[in-house]
């Protein structure tokens, strides 16, 4: 029986090495994986249908929705190929068309428009899907800032406790497992189940593909009082 | 006595100031699938509120309203003034693709001093054999993995379907929940981070 198993044994450990091998390349000098099948596959009608997406959110004042090839028109955040031993799983984009929140009232909610990075891993074991140690997600200021917040309908505000994070301002939120910093047109936010990983990956934050800066840019005035429109913010960092 | 008029008055009056400025529900933005409340799992994403809104009552309207008939689904916690415990309830449309909602009595009064209940009502597909796990639509405007639907993610649509189911009204807040869960086919899948508040009669 030791010896059947030997073979396959040997191409576990080829393919291994090949995999760790393929892995040093994409994540190598700071640079995140790339999502290649999504490239490759990204269809021509995709075109088509974020110009017809982008027509709809520019009517609501919202940043247009980059292609799968293209990077992000706003500036995205990470915390490196590795944050504590944990490895950067590949970007997550997520954007699209305003929706009604409900089929015949209710307001038109603009979808989450961010790039999402999570680190470590974790095994999904019921119904409930898992979470990562830590994720994070950046996006666009004048689509999430804490002025977009509310505790419930009569505007009362989401409490949190206002703090700066390398000279940018900065906001906990749910016990210190959600940590937000308002750096220059972005809003990166962090979630993680222990508090202290997520302070400590906020003092990890840099420009994905980046270096770490010793200081953050804090946000635009106009950016916290909730006054910035994406007209106005652009494309671009 | 009408030296001490003025004092009760100013008295009464920050205590009420206070009652209303402390009336809110006290709860996480979270439901957990550990014991301790520290793994977050489903956004909370829908507040029922009403003179009855017990966690009781709660359920068999969602029951009488939907007809959603299916008890099963793995059990969740809730964090709700400060206190972590197992879910009140559960119900689904069925077992395959299916509308899904956990919900759990909230600590608290709202501004109008009525109980209520936080839910995770979420559509989610059997999307995996083995083991057999439901997963969470991922958020479907996706332009990394062309997806053209408008409907937002699994919990996006489980809002809107049990908004619809109790006639369509709600009130909005933007939580910014919006941390992913990993699914079983490895999609993820978050909320956009709204809160709908539907008042029961």
């Amino acid at each position: 029986m030791h010896g059947e198993g030997t073979h396959p044994r040997k191409w576990a450990a080829g393919a291994i090495a090949a995999l760790a091998a393929l892995s040093l390349g994409v994540f190598g000098a700071n640079r995140l994986p790339v999502d290649r099948d999504a490239v490759a596959t990204a269809p021509m009608t995709a075109r088509a249908w974020l110009a017809e997406v982008n027509a709809l959110r520019a009517r609501y004042d919202l940043l247009p929705c980059t292609g799968a090839r293209e990077a992000t028109n706003f500036r995205a955040y990470a915390l490196g190929a590795r944050f504590r031993g944990l490895r950067a799983t590949t970007p997550v984009r997520q954007c699209g068309a305003p929706y009604r929140a409900a089929y015949r009232t209710g307001p038109t909610i603009a979808p989450p428009n961010y790039l999402m990075v999570a680190y470590g891993d974790c095994k999904v074991r019921s119904d409930t899907g898992c979470a990562p140690p830590i994720e994070v997600q950046t996006f666009p200021a004048c689509e999430r800032n804490l002025a977009t917040y509310s505790a419930d309908p009569s505007g009362a505000p989401l409490p949190h406790r206002s703090l700066r994070v390398r000279g940018a301002p900065a906001a906990l939120f749910d016990q210190g497992t959600r940590l937000e910093v308002y750096t220059g047109r972005s809003t990166v936010v962090i979630f993680g189940d222990k508090p202290k990983l997520v302070r400590r990956a906020a003092e990890a934050v840099r420009p994905l593909g980046g270096s770490r800066l010793a200081r953050l840019a804090p946000a635009a005035a106009s950016t916290l009082q909730g006054k910035l429109s994406c007209a106005e913010q652009g494309a671009g960092p | 006595m009408r030296r001490l008029a003025g004092p009760v008055a100013l008295l009464a009056g920050l205590a009420l100031l206070a009652v209303n400025g402390s009336a809110a529900y006290r709860t996480s933005h979270y439901t957990y699938n550990d014991g301790r409340c520290h793994k977050r799992s489903d956004p909370v994403n829908l507040i029922l509120s009403g003179p009855n809104a017990t966690a009781g009552y709660v359920g068999d309207r969602i029951y009488l309203v939907t007809g959603w008939n299916s008890h099963s689904g793995s059990t969740q916690r809730f964090l709700t003034g400060g206190k972590c415990s197992k879910m009140d309830g559960q119900l689904a449309s069925g077992t395959f693709g299916r509308y899904h909602v956990r919900w759990n009595r909230l600590a608290g009064r709202n501004r109008r001093g009525q109980p209520g209940v936080s839910a995770d009502p979420h559509h989610e597909d059997w999307a995996c054999a083995l083991p057999p796990f439901h997963a969470v639509d991922k958020g479907s405007v996706d332009p990394a993995h062309y997806d053209p639907t408008d409907q937002g993610s699994g919990f996006d649509q489980g809002r809107r379907e049990l908004i619809e189911q109790f006639g369509g009204k709600a009130g909005w807040a933007n939580w910014g929940n919006t941390k992913a869960s990993k699914q079983c086919d490895g999609d993820w899948a978050g909320s956009d981070g709204w809160t709908a508040f539907v008042q029961m009669g």
